[in-house]
């Protein structure tokens, strides 16, 4: 099967998501609302702040939209074409691979396009928002914020896939799963400029929250094409660790065996 | 050349004890307690031939759906060595799949919110079905299956049996020449499980699909296969036609009897009366003595019949028979 066939492969996963997210589209429109809405609400805490403080080490409330902006699409679009990524530990657990490697394909694509999160789109809506509304971008500053953007969502699926895989090693531990998952986009949404090195050691490297809120921003505020390309490196490296370690995972698969309690 | 040959395929899982409660749970996270090996398959070997049908069964726990996912690739053995349709499953996964297919009876791989034909259209994608080819065997699955009036249906709203034809349908779309299914009539009703049992035979008379189903209904077995593999606590325990394993075991029917008058009584050469109650009365037949429709013909003739329901003898049953005519294996530890 050439790239062609894997290209025409990967759309029509991804439109069939899409078409089963929006199936109910009354449901899915009002859940994306209240994610928006949601993410209003979120920022009106740093507003504020922001009325009361000047900056924040240095950022101002443009920065910090911009930075909401940004991990609001990058998780936004995660969730939306590869939402089936937040339920991989419990696939793990009880089975729900088996599906996936009985097809001629590589079972990450399917699995984490099995279901779309419609909330995402929400995310998306709220990060234009925040770029043009509050961080004061203009339209000509979208094609680069986009691009960005995606790249950290790349990196966001990554972190998904990783820190969800480790339900292979720990049987049982999808809440833990989610949880750490949980713990990277805390981090992703907080101002990350005032950590000190060893904490930014950790968000470049096992933790890789840098690139989706810091290096972003940076990039983005300072027009850095070099910290752009890092982010497009950091997305390269991070999808190959997350398909490393998944491929490492499924060795340990058991099909939701029940005799495995705790290997 | 066989289309499914295994030889001493073993599985064991290593398994450490769950802890106890509170500070029991607290030490055993500090300081794991020593895993411990389960077989779970323990050294079976079998050949099929193309185009034939086999049960493969055996109680719950017995290892079949086990063996059925090291066949798919799905899992990796602990030993012993498989080919399916000339391949590996675990080392040739994916270039199998395109051979075999399978279906869990008990997980779909249809989209549950849109019409059935949507997942058609990308299984198309995923086995690579040039789009006439795509036309041609969908038409043809749907005459065999009967389905061509569910494929603009939303999955959610079908019967578990018209799904389930559905499901083994999708895996037939790229012309396997395997098929293989795990508990396919699970959770069906009668009519459904005779439905679907028809178009099972329909299919192999036609296009020679070889069939390997798990199942523990006896009824499976006898309307579908040819051959029977019997499995337990990991082991093969019987592997004959399906002939020889009637004669032995499988020639005895119960009869339930709900009849007008308050005793009922069917008097016929290996007929007895299993359990009497007011208005209802439960034979056990020997198919080999007397057959079932006459036992049938002579109930209806001589009382007033308001319910009948003829019933295959649980396979438990059928592997405590197998067992009793295997001294040695029901002498051992566990199999009495």
């Amino acid at each position: 099967m050439g790239i062609l066939s894997a290209i025409h492969y990967a759309v029509a996963l991804l439109r069939m998501n899409l078409r089963a997210a929006f199936a109910r589209p009354v449901v899915a429109l009002t859940t994306a609302a209240f994610m928006f809405g949601n993410n209003m609400i979120w920022y009106l805490v740093w507003v504020i702040y922001f009325a009361n403080f000047s900056n924040l080490r240095g950022w101002v409330g443009a920065d910090l939209a911009l930075l909401l902006g940004i991990v609001a699409w990058a998780f936004g679009l995660a969730v939306l074409l590869a939402g089936g990524g937040r339920e991989l530990a419990q696939a793990v657990a009880d089975g729900g691979l088996d599906v996936h490697l009985g097809r001629p394909r590589h079972p990450l694509p399917s699995l984490l396009a099995n279901r779309s999160l419609p909330s995402g789109l929400g995310d998306m809506a709220s990060a234009f928002v925040f770029w043009l509304v509050f961080a004061g971008r203009g339209a000509a500053d979208l094609p680069f914020l986009l691009l960005v953007a995606t790249a950290s969502s790349v990196v966001v699926v990554a972190t998904m896939v990783a820190t969800q895989c480790l339900a292979f090693w720990l049987p049982r531990a999808a809440t833990l799963c989610e949880e750490l998952f949980q713990q990277f986009l805390m981090v992703c949404f907080y101002p990350q400029h005032p950590f000190g090195f060893m904490a930014r050691l950790v968000l470049f490297t096992v933790f890789p929250a840098a690139f989706v809120g810091l290096l972003p921003v940076e990039a983005v505020r300072d027009g850095d094409i070099a910290k752009a390309l890092a982010i497009a490196a950091g997305a390269l490296v991070y999808a190959a660790l997350a398909a490393a370690i998944f491929a490492r995972g499924l060795r340990r698969y058991a099909s939701g065996n029940r005799l495995v309690e705790w290997r | 050349m066989s289309a499914i040959r295994v030889e001493a395929l073993s599985k064991s899982f290593r398994v450490r004890p769950a802890p106890g409660r509170g500070w029991a749970r607290l030490r055993a996270a500090l300081r794991p307690p020593p895993a411990i090996v389960v077989p779970a398959v323990r050294g079976v070997s079998f050949a099929i031939a193309p185009g034939e049908r086999v049960a493969f069964i055996g109680p719950n726990g017995a290892g079949k759906s086990t063996t059925l996912k090291m066949l798919t690739g799905i899992l990796h053995p602990t030993g012993g060595h498989a080919e399916v349709a000339g391949f590996v499953p675990w080392r040739e996964r994916r270039r199998l799949a395109g051979r075999i297919g399978i279906v869990f009876g008990q997980r779909s791989q249809l989209w549950y919110q849109l019409p059935v034909r949507a997942s058609f259209d990308l299984l198309a994608r995923i086995y690579g079905i040039g789009r006439a080819a795509y036309g041609e065997r969908a038409a043809r699955l749907a005459a065999i299956f009967a389905i061509g009036d569910l494929l603009d249906r939303p999955v959610s709203a079908l019967s578990l049996g018209q799904r389930l034809r559905c499901e083994i349908a999708a895996a037939l779309l790229h012309a396997p020449s395997i098929l293989l299914l795990d508990e396919p009539t699970i959770g069906l009703d009668v009519t459904a499980k005779a439905a679907l049992r028809d178009h099972l035979n329909a299919l192999s008379r036609d296009e020679g699909t070889t069939v390997l189903l798990t199942s523990h209904d006896t009824g499976d077995i006898e309307r579908i296969c040819e051959r029977v593999i019997v499995i337990d606590h990991g082991s093969l325990l019987l592997d004959r036609p399906l002939a020889a394993l009637r004669d032995a075991y499988l020639r005895r029917r119960m009869i339930v009897l709900v009849t007008e008058e308050e005793h009922a009584a069917i008097d016929l050469p290996g007929v007895a009366v299993a359990a009497r109650e007011p208005h209802r009365l439960t034979l056990e037949v020997d198919t080999e003595v007397t057959p079932i429709e006459r036992v049938v013909g002579a109930a209806l003739t001589r009382h007033v019949v308001r319910d009948l329901v003829i019933e295959n003898p649980p396979l438990e049953e059928v592997i405590k028979a197998i067992y009793r005519g295997r001294p040695e294996a029901a002498a051992g530890p566990g199999h009495a």
